[in-house]
């Protein structure tokens, strides 16, 4: 019986609360009174997956079934998902592949032979042929790659359609053999509320000069938040440009969801409330924690990200993007709603060893500040969960240390841009267009695995709502010089960052604790 | 070692080490863990070794020195062939051990002997001794 | 069968009780404790005036607590009957009629067992003038002995799925006092019987050494029945000074600042003997021992000005009587509510007392429950109850 989430009052019978700290863990007992937000049980996962897929493909929402869309001599583009979904990755096989394999055994069964597959990573770094061939499964690995399963390129001028502009002058811009495609299927994971709908292909295929209309300051301030569609300026402008990709191209657009089981054997403690936990959980925590503390950063990374999660599917749908998207919402929501009451004066949060942008890499300072003040502080719908010119406080070592392979724009932006001015706009006005046509970043993120040049910009656009909205940040254990560089303040321990926050939360602040794993979103009344 | 000892201490403070588990105010408790103790090691060779000894060495002469059993019409166990149930038409601690002494070697051996899970299985030392003991097994007595 | 919790006799256990219960608490709800849930045969009435109660919620008391640690005074030993089944807090519902009662009627027990529970007849001088409480023949009649329900191996007790009372032990409440608000009925009237043995008078100093159950309740009592100029609580933990503070104390002191304070308010000089505790020369006019404990006796006998009262609401520890002689001290025993349960309803319904009952454990995790209890201040809590959940009548006759 999967529990729904709720909010703990933290008391005197109340254990301490683990916490996420980048690479490690810590665990911290709370203020009396703290509330702390528990996100809901794994909902059951689907037994057979593949008579799922396939009912999914043969019964579309809003459109024939997908054998009647294939027919000899016609043009197929498959799209999936790149590496920034989900996190963690999940257990082999990835649920990409197995789709792909059903679509593809469809498409042989009906005479296709023009299909080529494209990893959606629009301004992204490029997969490496290892992380596609984990994420495609080796048989449709074998079959395409090279030539016919490639990484979107959207620098590469031959191979982009311009489809036009929408009705506020967005430009609409993607990969032009997906655009003349007889029929493009997409292959998403939709871990939060924000993924999926119109945003995988017009972003995920997408080029500079089309993400760059929705991917600014001013969308993400009027974006409260972007994992609520309904009140995102991010979306709407993402839903225009689908309309107009959808005019070019016949879309058949799979959706899958996850249940919310991301830590198996021996991280399950990771994920239970922590009065449940049993001596063996507490000993798992010890050994994690002591082995943690003894083995270099660069050593825990590497097992940190190996870790893959056993999550179970919790649903697929297939067929109209406004359809499909609609169910899937649904579903994520059916997983990871938890109603809070109020909002808080200070927010507090550990932030994990992994996000989207740093799969089998560094979190550097910038992933960091996207990572909290991006994506944690905007897990809300209605209200965000610590009041207007609050507090949030942040577990993250905030390490000088930077992914040269992956990230060498976001060097230069800590060293050039962040010295200049950390405000976003000023950022924006000043420094975009130079990263975004620097001729080197290009030729990295091309030929090497490296995000686009513009890419630090938009994880600090993503921050800029909460920017905006908070009196103050503070990272507990993080690099005070580094930090600093960020425009926020750094803390040795929760109580120190209590008493730095009391500034502005006063001396007995409404304290929201933010217990993650597993992801959540809240509901904010 | 400063920071192991750290990392114990918050432990054995926020989980209450020898104290027994307590859930927050406006949480349920969580579910009693299961009283199924496994008791199938006490019925290989090496603890059925060891129980034959505890019942000749201390189990007989404990028992001898407060009750003289008489055993009637143990010729009939002869004529039955397992499964066998056997029944105490008394209540005391002392029936069990009684009832296995009065059995031949040969069908004490494979005699498990029922006990109630929430007495004699609560705890783990008392369950185990209880298994070893009389090759006890744990039998829920539900409250309704 | 009933399943209840069973106090039974075991030498060895009080022994290992004793000796470790101190520094390894744990231990008490563990191996240590002569306590164990058992199925007693259920309860049969054979008598006119009894019934069986199915309890809904019975409350865990200090002086449960000191029993299963060990700690309770051998003077006890005559006037209970093992094994027994401890719980004298109770409320809950009757399984058949009593005399005027219909089945189902919810009902608080007065635990004492009195001359007419125990159907002796001419009843006792104390029972005869009113005072249950002060009964001669708690050990005779047709019961074994036994002070009160929950030390009586015949009537069963509050820690179980049903007990036996006699209709003299049963009082109805209103339909909307919740729960929680019954159980602490019997140590309310506890509490209300003290304070009227205390005789305050006006504009009197009053010390209220503890602020568990019974000091909070005896703080609330004397606001309401009394006209001390001035209640001092001596609290341990700071949920307790909140409480405190809205039962209506006018002062709240932690146990290290209370004689330094009485001190101040009361213009008395401070002693310090040699291997001893510190006392006053004057202090309060009335002291109450709210925690039954060596340092809150003390506390009281060291800080009440000459001529004042002592009052010993809770099963008192040991102490050095000096101050109680040298000072001309009047030493008050107050025992039992009986005589105060219809106060004690009217006073439980209008302050939510239920808002004291911080846990309720069903009998099956009867270790977390003592456990709990033994460590309730400092864990945020005032009062643990079980919740036994037993058969009820059902409205049409008959038993679910």
């Amino acid at each position: 019986m999967s529990r729904p989430g709720f909010v703990l009052e933290v008391d005197e019978r109340t254990p301490p609360i683990l916490f996420h700290h980048g690479e490690n863990f810590r665990l911290e007992k709370l203020p009396l009174g703290s509330r702390v937000v528990y996100g809901p049980d794994p909902l059951p996962g689907i037994g057979d997956v593949d008579a799922a897929i396939e009912h999914a493909l043969l019964n579309p929402l809003g459109m024939e079934p997908l054998p009647s869309l294939l027919r000899p001599g016609m043009r197929l583009t498959i799209a999936f998902d790149d590496i920034s979904l989900p996190l963690p990755q999940m257990r082999t096989p990835d649920i990409r592949g197995r789709i792909i394999e059903h679509v593809l055994r469809h498409a042989a069964r009906a005479g296709v032979d023009d299909v080529r597959l494209y990893v959606a990573n629009s301004l992204h770094r490029r997969m490496t042929a290892a992380e596609i061939k984990r994420a495609v499964g080796e048989r449709v690995f074998r079959s395409f790659w090279p030539d016919a399963l490639q990484n979107h390129d959207a620098e590469d001028r031959d191979n982009l359609a311009y489809l036009g502009k929408t009705e506020h002058g967005e430009d609409v811009e993607i990969n032009k053999h997906a655009a003349e495609s007889d029929l493009l299927v997409y292959v998403n994971i939709n871990l939060v509320s924000m993924d999926g709908g119109h945003k995988s292909v017009a972003v995920g295929l997408g080029s500079y000069r089309s993400v760059k209309p929705h991917h600014n300051v001013e969308t993400m301030l009027q974006s409260k938040s972007y994992m609520d569609p309904r009140h995102s300026a991010l979306h709407r402008s993402c839903d225009r440009m689908g309309k107009i990709v959808e005019k070019t191209v016949k879309i058949f657009h799979i959706e899958t969801t996850l249940n919310n089981r991301a830590f198996g054997a021996p991280f399950e403690f990771l994920q239970k409330r922590e009065w449940e936990w049993t001596l063996k959980d507490q000993a798992a925590y010890f050994a994690a924690k002591r082995a943690n503390d003894r083995t270099p950063v660069k050593t825990r990374r590497a097992m940190f990200h190996k870790i893959a999660a056993p999550y179970g599917l919790t649903g697929i749908a297939a067929g109209d993007v406004d359809e499909v998207h609609t169910v899937t919402l649904e579903r994520v929501h059916r997983q990871q709603i938890v109603e809070v009451d109020g909002q808080a004066d200070v927010l507090v949060a550990g932030l994990p060893y992994i996000g989207p942008y740093n799969v089998n890499s560094i979190m550097n300072p910038i992933l960091a500040v996207c990572e909290g003040l991006g994506y944690f502080f905007n897990m809300y719908r209605g209200k965000p969960l610590v009041r207007q010119g609050g507090v949030m406080i942040m577990f993250h070592p905030v390490r000088n240390e930077f992914h040269s392979l992956h990230h060498p724009s976001y060097i230069d932006f800590f060293e050039q841009v962040l010295s200049v001015s950390t405000d976003p706009e000023t950022i924006q006005a000043k420094f975009e267009q130079q990263f975004a046509e620097d001729e080197w970043y290009r030729h990295l993120y091309r030929t090497g695995y490296a995000y686009h040049g513009v890419h630090p910009f938009y994880m600090w656009y993503w921050a800029s709502h909460a920017m905006a909205h908070l009196g103050d940040v503070i990272y507990v254990g993080g690099d005070r010089s580094t930090v600093a560089r960020l425009g926020f303040r750094s803390a040795t321990t929760l109580a120190d960052a209590l008493d730095m926050a009391s500034e502005t939360a006063g001396r007995s602040p409404r304290i929201t604790a933010m217990r993650t794993p597993p992801l959540w979103l809240a509901e904010v009344r | 070692m400063s920071g192991i000892v750290k990392d114990l201490r918050t432990l054995q403070r926020g989980f209450r080490w020898g104290r027994r588990p307590l859930a927050p105010r406006n949480v349920p408790l969580p579910d009693l863990a299961p009283r199924d103790f496994p008791t199938a090691w006490a019925r290989t060779p090496a603890a059925k070794a060891a129980r034959a000894a505890i019942h000749e060495a201390v189990m007989k002469p404990l028992i001898e020195s407060q009750i003289r059993p008489r055993v009637h019409n143990a010729h009939v166990l002869s004529t039955l062939a397992p499964p066998v149930i056997f029944y105490a038409n008394h209540s005391s601690h002392l029936d069990a051990p009684t009832l296995l002494l009065s059995l031949p070697p040969s069908w004490r051996d494979r005699t498990a002997v029922g006990a109630a899970a929430d007495y004699f299985f609560d705890v783990w030392w008392r369950a185990a001794a209880t298994a070893l003991v009389i090759n006890a097994f744990p039998v829920e007595r539900p409250s309704r | 069968m009933t399943l209840s919790l069973e106090i039974y006799r075991s030498v060895p256990r009080y022994l290992a009780a004793r000796a470790v219960g101190g520094k390894l608490p744990g231990m008490l709800a563990g191996p240590v404790a002569a306590l164990r849930l058992v199925h007693r045969s259920e309860p049969v009435i054979d008598r006119p005036g009894w019934a069986r109660i199915t309890p809904r919620l019975s409350g865990v008391c200090g002086s449960d607590l000191t029993t299963i640690a060990g700690r309770s005074s051998f003077y006890f030993t005559a006037l209970v009957s093992m094994p027994f089944v401890p719980g004298h807090e109770v409320v809950g519902d009757l399984l058949e009629a009593c005399e005027d009662l219909a089945a189902g009627t919810r009902v608080v027990l007065d635990p004492v067992l009195a001359c007419a529970a125990r159907g002796v007849e001419p009843a006792c001088e104390p029972c005869a003038r009113g005072e249950r409480g002060l009964c001669e023949r708690v050990t005779g009649g047709h019961l074994g002995a036994g002070l009160q329900t929950g030390y009586c191996d015949d009537t069963g007790g509050g820690w179980s799925q049903m007990l036996t009372a006699h209709r003299s032990q049963l009082h109805t409440i209103p339909d909307g006092m919740s729960d929680e608000d019954a159980v602490m009925v019997e140590p309310l009237a506890c509490a209300i019987h003290a304070v009227r043995r205390a005789n305050v008078p006006r504009d009197a100093d009053v010390l209220v050494a503890g602020a568990g159950t019974v000091g909070l309740l005896t703080t609330l009592a004397l606001k309401a029945e009394t006209e001390a100029a001035r209640v001092i609580v001596v609290a341990k933990h700071k949920h307790q000074a909140d409480l405190a503070r809205e039962f209506g104390a006018d002062e709240i002191v932690s146990p290290d600042q209370a004689l330094g304070s009485i001190r101040r308010s009361t213009g008395a000089f401070r002693l310090h003997p040699e291997r001893s505790g510190p006392f006053l020369l004057g202090g309060v006019d009335v002291a109450f021992d709210a925690a039954g404990s060596k340092s809150t006796l003390d506390l009281a006998l060291r800080s009440t000005k000459a001529r004042g009262t002592v009052v010993l609401a809770g099963m008192p520890a040991k102490a050095d009587l000096t101050p109680a002689w040298f000072r001309e001290l009047t030493l008050t025993g107050a025992y039992s509510g009986a005589g105060c349960f219809a106060d004690a309803i009217e006073m439980a319904a209008g302050n939510n007392v239920g808002r004291l009952v911080g846990a309720a454990y069903p009998l099956e995790r009867w270790r977390e429950a003592i456990d709990h209890a033994l460590e309730a201040g400092r864990l945020g809590t005032v009062k643990v109850v079980f919740k036994p959940e037993g058969p009820r009548a059902l409205k049409s006759g008959g038993v679910q």
